[in-house]
């Protein structure tokens, strides 16, 4: 069953049907052939499920958000002052994306909403710098993915309660890995534009960037508002993508006057599109993965691999390659849920640290969520950027290595994570 | 942004024009009316959220129904918007085997995958009314505001039946004209990220 | 033939207990031919898409909470009132075990929406978490406290003086540590779960509620079942039940000290009966509300209920 559902998938994706078509078609495929006697009715109560968590209303917010400052003034002046100091600094614009994309990202709690916001207007101004645009579009999609890393992360709470992991420790143990990858990404952003030849622009004066500096004031009013506001306490991630929009739309339409409040209406149509583009997706793969577990097809796969006797390496890889591979098709806090309470006894026979188990599911599930073929940040940067299926994620593998590699070391060497840990808590 | 779309439809001749017409006009009345839900939709989740925020630090006092709101409209912009992103051709697809073929070949391929899609969304829409009227009738009331659960659900069958028309519209228009369509007006075409380097975002 | 039981909790939960010893005991009296799969939480669906999966026997068994079957029947909620269950664990066994008030005014509303209530069981003492000592309304005072999305218990947490808050589970944690919301409520297994106490300095005992779970199946499934096969059901959900009741305590009291283990300076108040009666009273208006919200039906169930747990109470010490 589980075979057949697989080929059904791969045989309709490859023909180019819409993306949520291969999805529902597999778990149709599991309602209607394998177990007739349930009732279709399901697969539309797991979309409903899927779309129904709180924390997904950040993403329209910040596509919102993200289309009213595209649309004026902001982006331009943070861009101007970003420019006045990395203009000179080979890859510097690179770098400086893939930076907001992880600090965004980091505060927002979303990796989708961290590639509409940062992605969406940044790209244009790379694309003028002579990047490439696989290259842009893989940068933005896989920096977002290091948020995961960074608290606060849903991925971690979801594993913390799931396998009883402490949450506060594996919110500063994430830390090591996410610096990690953000250098290793800093390092390819170099090089690139290097070997590209990306010109670079003279330096600019202190005058000059002071001038810019004060232009970039109020825009710089955002990161404020989302740092300040939820480490403040007066905001839950969620809202600040909201409070954002608001923040967007005094800034743009009342005091730039960028932005003609006629205008709005059109805006929040395009947000809504963009919006149902993605959440129908998550709502297919919502199904899909009711009928996987189901049919408890991950405990039948892994019962056979009898991990039970494997030593500590062994057990890692097997938990790395298992989430990874399950993240390439369902949506990550779904593969947690179901696969944390199978390799939970493995785990703990093997009396491994449950926090190190927790920052390697967590970047698995990172890198899962950008590696094709299913993943929520390729879809977003799809409907965002409008661009084909394959010049989005053609710029990928290079990072998806870099990503894969610190999964390695970090089961050889775990202090990567736990030595933050270690400092604060014991 | 519908009127411009629909100034681009080729016109056809005799009973058969007249009847695309009039599909033409239902259709753009039902985009419209999509149109002003989603852009509601969106604006309805910022303002509903942003009030819940000042009423719990200015007031102390939280929105109860903030969180029942923004579900109702997230299901809202979710199946409304499969519909109208179907009418704009703007469903994400893998399209590498696709843009290897020639003209017949994509239009072939193009008529199987709206015609398989129209299947699905049926199907889901068949059983999504299904599921609704087993809510209506179990009288299931959301937690905070008491209201029928039903009334979010019916957003799903209607969205998806839009959206599988959409994709019989699409199949329809593929049979009847010279190019390859991805949507009942919007012929097959990417944009170009170089000519187009503003507000890639808004449609 | 394999029997579906899906759970509102995780893997090593209450309920996962209950369910393992139930499976074990429905193998072990149709001898191996009947099987209990359990999926924990998550796996087929939130708790509110479970009760709707027994309904169309998707699941055959599964865990409801009175506050989701709340949103179908609306007296079902009757176990959100504060101060309601007793404080003597036989007496509150008693009433849950077998009150027909339970089992045939609720559950005769329940079956018209296609459910069976086959048992229910507490499953520990709901617990306020806070970043400062609270003993009296007063200390209430503009303290934003997270509850369930459910209008009793926002009226609750009203009438003690909070300012209570809804808020997703799972955005819980990083609220409290950020200092969005002051406090929570929730049993001692969710707070040490959940790691609630990493980010609190308090935990306080005001006796205000049992968490309590109910267990149901499709009543369609449960009247199809041979009479042979119905039996071994009953028969197990009734030991599995008898099991539950002090293994819960046992659960409860490892994972507190689980919690003291992690954070020895977490400070731990328990209310006085005098400190108690001040937020007992204060319950009273959320009585009111239930009837105000469920009309007769309700007020006729409540007084019950009221009664069951008074005559279970004066049975017990005597
Ligand atoms: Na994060
Ligand atoms: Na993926």
């Amino acid at each position: 069953m589980a075979t057949a559902m697989i080929i059904l998938m791969v045989t309709l994706l490859v023909l180019g049907f819409p993306m949520m078509i291969p999805l529902f078609g597999a778990a149709i495929l599991a309602f209607v052939v394998f177990n007739p006697m349930l009732t279709p009715t399901i697969m539309v109560q797991q979309m409903v499920s899927g779309i129904s968590p709180t924390s997904l209303i950040a993403v329209p917010m910040f596509i919102f958000a993200a289309d009213i400052v595209t649309k004026g003034q902001v982006v331009q002046r943070l861009l101007d002052m970003v420019m006045s100091f990395v203009g000179h600094v080979r890859g510097g614009l690179a770098i400086t994306s893939a930076v907001t994309c992880t600090l965004f990202g980091a505060v927002s709690g979303s990796t989708q909403a961290a590639v509409v916001a940062v992605g969406g207007p940044l790209r244009p101004r790379m694309l003028r710098a002579g990047y490439k645009d696989d290259f842009v579009m893989a940068l933005t999609i896989n920096a977002s993915d290091i948020a995961m890393l960074i608290p606060p992360s849903i991925a971690m709470i979801v594993f913390g309660v799931v396998s009883g992991a402490s949450i506060g420790e594996m919110f500063i143990a994430g830390l090591g890995p996410g610096i990690l990858i953000l250098l290793l990404f800093a390092g390819y952003c170099y090089i690139k534009a290097k070997r590209d030849g990306i010109p670079v622009e003279a330096a600019s004066s202190w005058r000059e960037r002071l001038t810019s500096m004060r232009k970039a004031l109020l825009p710089l009013g955002f990161p404020a508002i989302i740092v300040g506001g939820i480490y403040g306490g007066i905001f839950t991630p969620t809202e600040a993508a909201a409070v954002c929009v608001v923040y967007a739309l005094i800034l743009e339409v009342g005091i730039f006057r960028s932005v003609k409040l006629s205008e709005i209406p059109s805006l929040a149509l395009s947000t809504g599109m963009i919006t149902a583009v993605v959440f129908i997706l998550v709502a297919a793969g919502a199904a899909f993965s009711w009928a996987i577990s189901f049919e408890q097809i991950p405990q039948q796969l892994l019962s056979g691999i009898g991990l039970t006797e494997a030593g500590r390496y062994e057990i890692l890889f097997a938990i790395a390659i298992a989430f990874f591979i399950g993240c390439m098709f369902v949506d990550p806090i779904v593969v947690i849920l179901v696969l944390t309470p199978i390799f939970a006894p493995i785990t703990q026979a093997a009396g491994i640290d449950p926090v190190l188990v927790g920052i390697i599911v967590t970047l698995q599930v990172a890198i899962g969520s950008a590696t094709p073929p299913f993943g929520c940040d390729i879809f977003t940067a799809i409907a965002v950027f409008r661009r084909p299926y394959f010049d989005v994620i053609r710029g990928t593998p290079p990072f998806i290595l870099m990503l894969l590699a610190v999964a390695v070391l970090l089961i050889f060497v775990p202090e990567i994570a736990l030595g933050l840990r270690d400092l604060a808590f014991r | 942004m519908e009127s411009q779309l629909s100034v681009s439809r080729p016109r056809s001749k005799g009973a058969l024009s007249a009847l695309v017409r009039v599909l033409g006009f239902v259709d753009t009345a039902i985009g419209h009316l999509e149109a002003v839900l989603l852009g509601l939709g969106i604006l309805l989740m910022a303002g509903n959220t942003v009030a819940n925020v000042v009423g719990r630090t200015v007031f102390e006092q939280s929105i109860f129904f903030s969180e029942e709101l923004n579900q109702f409209l997230i299901v809202l912009v979710t199946f409304v918007g499969a519909g109208y992103a179907a009418r704009h051709g703007r469903h994400i697809r893998m399209s590498a085997l696709y843009d290897q073929l020639n003209h017949l070949g994509r239009k072939i391929l193009m008529v199987v995958i709206c015609a398989g899609t129209a299947a699905v969304m049926f199907f889901l829409a068949y059983y999504s009314a299904v599921y609704v009227i087993d809510v209506a009738q179990g009288g299931e009331v959301t937690s905070s505001l008491r209201l029928p659960v039903y009334w979010t659900l019916l957003w799903i069958p209607v969205g998806l039946t839009i959206t599988g028309i959409q994709y019989v519209l699409t199949l329809v228009r593929n049979l009847i004209s010279e190019d390859v369509y991805v949507s009942f007006s919007q012929v097959d075409a990417y944009e170009d990220p170089e000519a187009h380097t503003g507000a890639d975002a808004s449609v | 033939e394999t029997w579906k039981f899906a759970l509102e909790e995780v893997d090593g939960s209450v309920q996962d207990a209950f369910a393992e010893k139930f499976a074990e005991l429905v193998k072990e009296k149709s001898g191996g031919d009947i099987t209990v799969s359990i999926f924990p939480y998550g796996q087929l669906g939130t708790s509110g898409d479970l009760t709707e999966l027994v309904q169309t026997n998707a699941v055959q068994i599964t865990n409801a909470s009175p506050g989701h079957l709340g949103s179908v029947v609306e007296e079902m909620q009757v176990f959100s009132i504060p101060y309601l269950l007793s404080q003597n664990d036989e007496a509150t066994k008693k009433v849950l075990d077998s009150a027909d008030v339970i089992y045939d005014d609720l559950g005769d509303s329940l079956r018209k929406k296609g459910l069976e209530i086959l048992t229910m069981y507490p499953e520990g003492e709901m617990v306020w978490t806070a970043n400062k000592k609270i003993t009296k309304p007063a200390d209430f005072d503009g303290f934003k406290m997270r509850t369930m999305t459910s209008p009793l218990l926002t009226e609750a947490y009203k009438s003690f003086g909070a300012t209570p808050t809804p808020m997703a589970y799972g955005e819980v944690y990083s609220a409290l540590q950020l200092g969005t919301i002051d406090g929570q409520v929730n049993p001692i297994f969710a707070i040490q779960e959940m790691k609630f106490y990493e980010v609190q300095s308090h935990m306080i005992w005001a006796g205000q509620q049992e968490f309590t779970t109910s267990v149901v199946t499709g009543n369609d499934w449960y009247n199809g079942l041979s009479e042979e096969k119905r039996q071994i059901l009953d028969e197990s959900i009734e030991e599995a039940t008898d099991y539950i009741f002090p293994k819960q305590r046992e659960y409860n009291k490892e994972r507190l000290e689980k919690i003291k283990e992690a954070k020895p300076e977490l400070e731990m108040i328990r209310l006085s009966e005098e400190q108690r009666d001040v937020f007992r009273e204060r319950a009273e208006q959320v009585r009111d509300k239930y009837v105000e919200m469920t009309g007769e039906d309700g007020k006729r169930i409540l007084e019950k209920l009221t009664k069951a747990f008074e005559d279970a109470e004066a049975e017990v010490t005597n």
